[in-house]
């Protein structure tokens, strides 16, 4: 596939391949490549030894620490705690507090919206997305503000327990977070992105497995669209009413996307997991 | 794409049988990451009291180990950017001439590398390089070289690509080697002419 014979390494190259190698990770072919380099490289072959010597010498601290005897009680104690009494430790009280406030806030827009102008009508997922883009976001929600993947997942798991991936979005920057009503009594994450070259918001839902478990009756996915949905790397546009819904799934679970963006363009900015990573 | 579940048992039971087991490792880990020893205790209970009210989200049968780590891991990130700054990410090709001057010249006076990395290096140092790594190093080194856990695992655990593992994996390892061939040539390499930071 790669011409070997004109992809002579250089030395930064071959000391990146030089760590996965020590690690067993290389490819057949960027092995070859590798031993080829080592073998005209003394200042290579010298890192691969330090390099060993470095991982062994890591290796041999691996000895566990000892642990602070009473953590073990104290773990069990805080659990006898939560489980009994439904009580919370100190550190999560404040968040849980925070998160009552929110969740209570959203609660009562729903219900505002539900009893608006637009009661919920919509027949198809993909159309309930849109519709909540088109009245629901339009609205002043509670979002939790977040820069950055990490946070919007710790947001996440903290309120859900949902263990998802963030999508990473090409030139736009996270905004924040909000867990927030799509049908009466589900409640799912909704991710507010900004694209940085025009300012337009781009919104992702999130639909853990567990939405379609419990709620797989109200929750009315076309199945094209399920049938489409295979690999990372697949996505779904559906065209309604000269929007773009974008749906794709990563590791079951189900995500929706609306923007202003075409449907084509947005798909291209969402970045899927690398083929391992899934 | 799911397997069948189990029906273990109570979710105290899974508790007590596949997570709680791990509490040295989980400790350890914390203890690297924070290098403070009530810091890591806090990690670790509150590590373990989400993963008792997620239980749920636990799948029998899978790594509960990679779990609770990155359960962990994201618990102090996001304590941490609160308190205080990351080392800043230096760029290997920025300290790569330092780096060459001092490990040879290291190395004119030793050769055994075993020794070198084994017994001329202390466990505070050893701790103390580490600290001094930025944290998206740090913690890939401490993963895979301290942890033993796999590319795969890390990968999954950190939400990046393998690709990325194994470029943080290296420039983490080769800022690390920088620091302990400084602590090397402090304890018993000395030169006289240590004019070399500039």
């Amino acid at each position: 596939m790669t011409q070997t014979s004109q992809a002579d390494l250089t030395c930064r190259q071959a000391q990146e391949l030089i760590t996965a190698f020590v690690d067993g990770m290389l490819q057949e072919e960027e092995r070859l490549l590798l031993e080829e380099h080592l073998a005209g490289c003394r200042n290579c072959r010298l890192e691969l030894e330090l390099e060993r010597a470095q991982k062994q010498y890591l290796a041999q601290r691996r000895a566990p620490v000892p642990v602070p005897e009473e953590l073990e009680a104290r773990i069990r104690d805080a659990i006898g705690e939560l489980r009994s009494a439904r009580k919370r430790s100190p550190v999560l009280r404040r968040t849980w507090a925070m998160a009552a406030v929110v969740a209570g806030l959203g609660l009562f827009v729903a219900y505002l919206l539900s009893r608006g102008p637009h009661p919920v009508s919509a027949r198809t997922m993909s159309e309930l997305t849109l519709q909540h883009f088109r009245t629901t976001l339009n609205q002043q929600l509670p979002w939790i503000p977040v820069s950055d993947r990490q946070q919007a997942w710790q947001v996440i798991w903290e309120r859900t327990g949902w263990d998802v991936r963030i999508p990473p979005i090409r030139h736009a920057e996270l905004r924040g977070v909000w867990i927030g009503p799509y049908l009466p009594g589900i409640e799912v994450p909704v991710l507010h992105y900004r694209d940085r070259r025009n300012q337009q918001p781009i919104y992702v839902f999130v639909f853990a497995p567990e939405c379609f478990e419990r709620y797989g009756n109200k929750l009315n996915l076309e199945p094209e669209v399920w049938a489409h949905l295979r690999r990372d790397q697949d996505f779904y546009i559906q065209e309604l009413g000269g929007r773009h819904v974008l749906s794709w799934r990563w590791r079951g679970v189900f995500y929706q996307a609306v923007s202003n963006h075409d449907g084509r363009a947005l798909q291209a900015m969402i970045i899927p997991p690398g083929p391992e990573e899934s | 794409m799911v397997q069948p579940q189990q029906h273990l048992s109570e979710p105290a039971q899974l508790f007590e049988l596949e997570l709680l087991p791990h509490m040295a490792s989980l400790y350890g880990f914390a203890l690297r990451l924070t290098n403070n020893r009530e810091d890591a205790a806090d990690l670790v209970q509150e590590t373990y009291l989400k993963a008792y009210r997620f239980i749920d989200r636990y799948e029998p049968g899978t790594n509960p180990k990679a779990w609770l780590f990155r359960i962990l891991k994201n618990n102090f990130i996001n304590r941490y950017r609160r308190r205080k700054r990351d080392p800043e990410t230096v760029q290997f090709e920025e300290i790569e001439d330092y780096y060459y001057s001092l490990r040879d010249e290291v190395l004119a006076e030793t050769t055994d590398l075993e020794k070198l990395m084994d017994r001329e290096l202390l466990d505070d140092e050893l701790t103390e390089a580490l600290q001094s790594l930025p944290l998206s190093f740090r913690t890939v080194v401490i993963l895979c070289d301290l942890e033993g856990f796999t590319y795969e695992e890390i990968a999954h655990m950190l939400e990046i690509p393998i690709g990325t593992v194994r470029s943080r994996l290296h420039r983490g390892r080769k800022l690390l080697r920088l620091r302990l061939l400084e602590y090397a040539r402090q304890r018993g390499y000395r030169v006289d002419d240590s004019d070399i930071t500039g």
